[in-house]
């Protein structure tokens, strides 16, 4: 196979953030057209994804999966299937419907965006709003999520929505929060239930966007979506981690080969200060912000599994060891107190600055 | 099983394993205007930073350049509109975050001329990939709303 000889990198405000894509190609028009596809994949998740868009399968759902089974796209289904497997694995500190406790403290908007003039009216639109032009770019960020022990789910119940699943939907009480059904179906048990996957669809369409370059024939390349990022092919790529107390400056670098990487801390502006604000990811048992840990980063396969482990490990700190064990994941986070903790795993590919 | 090791950090780590500033050029505006008009074969200048995208004598649309500068970020972004006034896409032209207080000196901003939107890039080599706190993209998706209000009405 002949070399690739050409580099190419472009960026995009997507998914509420920059989301950013370099392929080394043959020809610099193969190059631009595997990016383009990329890039589309990444809008397609962010406008079925989004919290803020009302036309999005997420604001279908929190608007009417509780009186009925709405049907989304299925790469809304697959980001439900794998946040319910999260969801049990680690004991509900993964959790997709804290979209209240977000609303709450203002890291979601009480009231979702405008619809577009352009809504299908699939679901009816609430009336009394008035329409704003559509942007292909969205109007406002993907949002944020983190976990908490909402709904009280357990493994049994997961086990048990999953056979119905797969067989035919029956009542199993209220802690069967969000129902998984036959084609792509979805149903809430409750109206007070309301979801953002802030916390897994960046990594999500991390992973939509590399299967793109894949099937246009790249054969190395690294998507990045505001940090939640994944590499492919022959090269190593050297990803310097922000220190999560102090943003404007690196803390580590990894070497990241043929796997993605994710990390979770504290929000910060650049535009406004160089300072950092609390997180938004949510600590279960007070519904507020994880404060014991002040940033994480988590090495996986796959870059949905590494975005979402990072609200796991910043919640259950080396509590998240059987979970990353599951998932064939390493991980770094960095407490409040100013210790780094690493998986023995990982220590090769990671260089502390200090 | 997996296990973990411990190491205790200073208070605020100052040996940074690199400077404070982070910069990338991914489009001259040449390279953006031609990708984003792929039909045109001329951007006739229309004040500002603005361009008429034309294909023949025909108007395809219009290309408008914008950036957001902030106090320790400076961000060029280029948007495309249809001639209904949609917008066909945004691209970001050049990031640059910086905490040493240039992020506004022109001299800054010139570093980027001549170089071109093919200009070899390796991937993984000489790119500084970041992760961390995610950014908000808002303060341009703010200002492609402004550039629409502006302009969606002009290009029909």
């Amino acid at each position: 196979m002949e070399a690739a000889r050409v580099s190419i990198r472009r960026a995009r405000p997507l998914l509420g953030t920059f989301v950013e894509i370099a392929v080394a190609a043959e020809t610099f028009d193969a190059a631009e057209a595997a990016v383009e596809a990329a890039f589309s994949a990444v809008a397609t998740v962010h406008r079925l994804m989004s919290f803020h868009e009302t036309d999005s399968d997420v604001s279908r759902l929190n608007r009417s999966a509780a009186s009925g089974a709405v049907r989304v796209h299925d790469w809304t289904y697959q980001v439900l299937e794998a946040a319910c497997d999260l969801h049990c694995r680690s004991g509900g500190m993964f959790d997709i419907s804290v979209a209240p406790a977000l609303q709450s403290l203002a890291l979601l908007p009480s009231v979702p965006a405008v619809s577009s003039p352009s809504d299908s009216g699939v679901i009816a639109r609430e009336s009394g709003r008035s329409s704003n032009p559509q942007l292909l770019v969205g109007n406002a960020s993907l949002g944020v999520t983190g976990c908490s022990a909402f709904a009280g789910m357990t493994p049994e119940n997961w086990q048990e929505r999953h056979r119905f699943h797969f067989t035919q939907t029956r009542s199993s009480g209220a802690r069967d929060t969000i129902q998984l059904l036959p084609g792509n179906r979805v149903r809430f048990a409750a109206p007070s239930v309301k979801i953002d996957l802030g916390g897994i669809a960046k990594g999500f369409a991390v992973d939509c966007a590399v299967d793109a370059l894949h099937r246009h024939g790249m054969a190395e390349g690294l998507v990045n979506a505001g940090g939640d990022l994944r590499a492919f092919g022959p090269r190593s790529h050297v990803v310097e981690v922000r220190d999560p107390r102090q943003p404007d400056r690196p803390l580590y670098r990894v070497w990241l080969c043929n796997a993605a990487l994710a990390s979770s801390a504290g929000r910060f502006d650049p535009v406004r200060s160089r300072n950092v604000l609390d997180s938004a990811v949510i600590d279960p048992a007070t519904a507020m912000p994880v404060r014991s840990i002040s940033g994480a980063t988590v090495c996986a396969p796959g870059c949905v599994i590494a975005d979402a482990l990072t609200k796991v490990v910043m919640n259950a700190g080396e509590a998240a060891a059987p979970i990353l064990e599951h998932y064939g994941a390493d991980a770094l986070f960095v407490s409040a107190d100013g210790c780094v903790h690493m998986t023995t795993d990982w220590k090769n590919e990671v260089h502390l600055a200090a | 099983m997996t296990s973990w090791v411990r190491l205790t950090l200073p208070a605020a780590v100052v040996a940074s394993i690199s400077s404070p500033s982070y910069a990338v050029q991914y489009l001259t505006i040449d390279a953006a205007q031609k990708l984003a008009f792929p039909a045109a074969n001329r951007f006739a200048e229309n004040g500002g930073l603005t361009w008429k995208a034309q294909a023949g004598d025909k108007l395809i649309g219009l290309f408008v350049v914008d950036h957001v500068i902030g106090k320790h970020l400076y961000i060029d972004y280029a948007v495309a509109l249809d001639t209904t006034g949609r917008v066909m896409r945004v691209d970001i032209l050049q990031y640059r975050e910086s905490y040493g207080g240039e992020v506004r000196e022109p001299g800054w901003l010139a570093q980027f001329v001549g170089k071109t939107g093919s200009s070899p890039l390796k991937v993984g080599s000489d790119i500084r990939n970041i992760s961390g706190a995610t950014l908000s993209s808002l303060h341009v998706t703010d200002g492609v709303k402004r550039i629409l209000a502006t302009y969606g009405s002009r290009t029909r």
